[in-house]
């Protein structure tokens, strides 16, 4: 390799540590929280709580509106005669819209509310696969949806990392999946250390040294105190640093 | 919208350093990363309708930061005519090559990049420090193999030869 080959390196080296400090990171969890966690705050630059009402009266008093001028129109007011009654499916046209807060922007929907568009699993990483038991608890449970899914049981962030550490010797790819699982499932954990050791060890596993070297970086930059760093450093992860 | 969650919580904390680096890199300033960042990601769920199943997700956000970062240049531009405060970071092209006196690697690699064309630093950029595969990256830029690869050559040739003007010029 020359001379600047060796620095372009470098270079890319540099490229590569260039990117968000820990509290920037963890600044832009907070403002992304509505849409990274179900049930999280109030909506990214949507509108506020108070506008969202305003829009619901407004909506009222049109179906109030609405629905004067269908009784005057199904009452012959000159004869004194009522109208037949209106078919129950047409009634249904003047129920309330439903609100759909999407965390961007709040849609007011009609009477038949438009699924929310999912990207399809395809176009993710296989080891990033749904976390089905998470899901799943969620979709039992909704009334438990709390800003911070790490907050409902602190008991499962341990049994989940648990598991992926005795899975990390014979299929590191089931261990680097289930520290998928835990960062989607648990963002604001407290064994967040914890799952990126796992989760660099099993890279490193897998023979994606590239990858291990990187995540072993960026938590030194994260976490440049950490006792772990040793391990990293056993490990060869940090070599240069 | 459970599922929409889980799918843009994964896209978040997977790519938030490739959103952060690729903005970095196309001179956004440290100060205002969260915030450029951060329009990267509501970008992103809003057009998360439009991403094509098994297409690179690493490539499709970089070129939504691209498009984020060249909005905040024109934001700042434009607020710098109104106050002249603090100089716009862009990084610059190679007639500016004599620019390259600081030593640190990381202003030194800001540089050279400004002196590429946005297609070679975009290949460049996704292939050589993302180390994402070049396949994935000319399927999402929508360029066939080849090209991808002719870009990458010129990109690191242009960069050698920026480097080696470079260290020219510092040796005298």
């Amino acid at each position: 390799m020359s001379d600047v080959d060796q620095e372009l390196e470098q270079l890319k080296n540099a490229l590569r540590r260039n990117a968000l400090t820990a509290p920037q990171r963890a600044g832009l969890e907070r403002r992304l929280a509505p849409l990274l966690e179900p049930g999280g705050g109030g909506g990214v630059r949507g509108p506020s709580a108070k506008t969202i009402w305003i829009g619901v009266g407004a909506l009222g008093s049109i179906a109030v509106l609405l629905g004067s001028l269908l009784w005057t129109s199904t009452h012959d007011v000159r004869s004194n005669r009522v109208a037949p009654a209106i078919p129950a499916d047409e009634g249904e046209a003047l129920e309330p819209p439903e609100i759909v807060e999407t965390g961007l922007s709040t849609h007011v929907e009609g009477p038949t509310p438009i699924a929310p568009e999912v990207v399809a699993p395809e176009a993710i990483a296989p080891e990033a696969n749904a976390p089905a038991a998470i899901v799943g608890t969620e979709e039992r449970n909704p009334q438990r949806r709390s800003p911070s899914l790490a907050r409902v049981d602190p008991r499962a962030e341990h049994a989940l990392l648990r598991e992926a550490r005795a899975t990390l010797e014979a299929t590191p790819a089931r261990a680097l999946e289930l520290t998928e699982q835990h960062r989607v499932g648990f963002p604001r954990g407290v064994l967040t250390q914890e799952r990126e050791m796992i989760a660099i060890e099993a890279l490193e596993r897998l023979g994606r040294t590239r990858a291990a070297s990187r995540r072993a970086a960026s938590f030194v930059s994260q976490w440049p105190t950490s006792p772990y760093v040793l391990r990293l450093r056993e490990l060869g992860l940090l070599e240069g640093r | 919208l459970l599922e929409d969650h889980v799918w843009f919580a994964r896209l978040f904390h997977e790519h938030v350093e490739l959103v952060g680096r690729a903005l970095r890199a196309q001179g956004v300033s440290n100060a205002d990363l969260p915030d450029v960042c951060q329009e990267v990601f509501v970008t992103a769920h809003r057009l998360r309708a439009q991403v094509i199943p098994g297409s690179s997700l690493g490539a499709w956000l970089y070129r939504i930061a691209v498009n984020a970062a060249r909005n905040h240049r024109r934001t700042r531009v434009r607020r710098r005519e109104d106050f002249t405060d603090s100089p716009i970071d862009v990084a610059s092209g190679p007639e500016q090559l004599g620019a390259l006196e600081r030593k640190d690697d990381l202003d030194l690699a800001l540089q050279l990049l400004g002196s590429l064309d946005e297609e070679k630093r975009e290949i460049f950029l996704l292939h050589d420090v993302e180390e994402l595969e070049m396949k994935e990256i000319t399927s999402a830029i929508g360029i066939p193999l080849k090209t991808g690869y002719s870009r990458l050559r010129a990109a690191r040739e242009e960069l050698a030869i920026s480097l080696r003007r470079h260290r020219a010029r510092s040796a005298r």
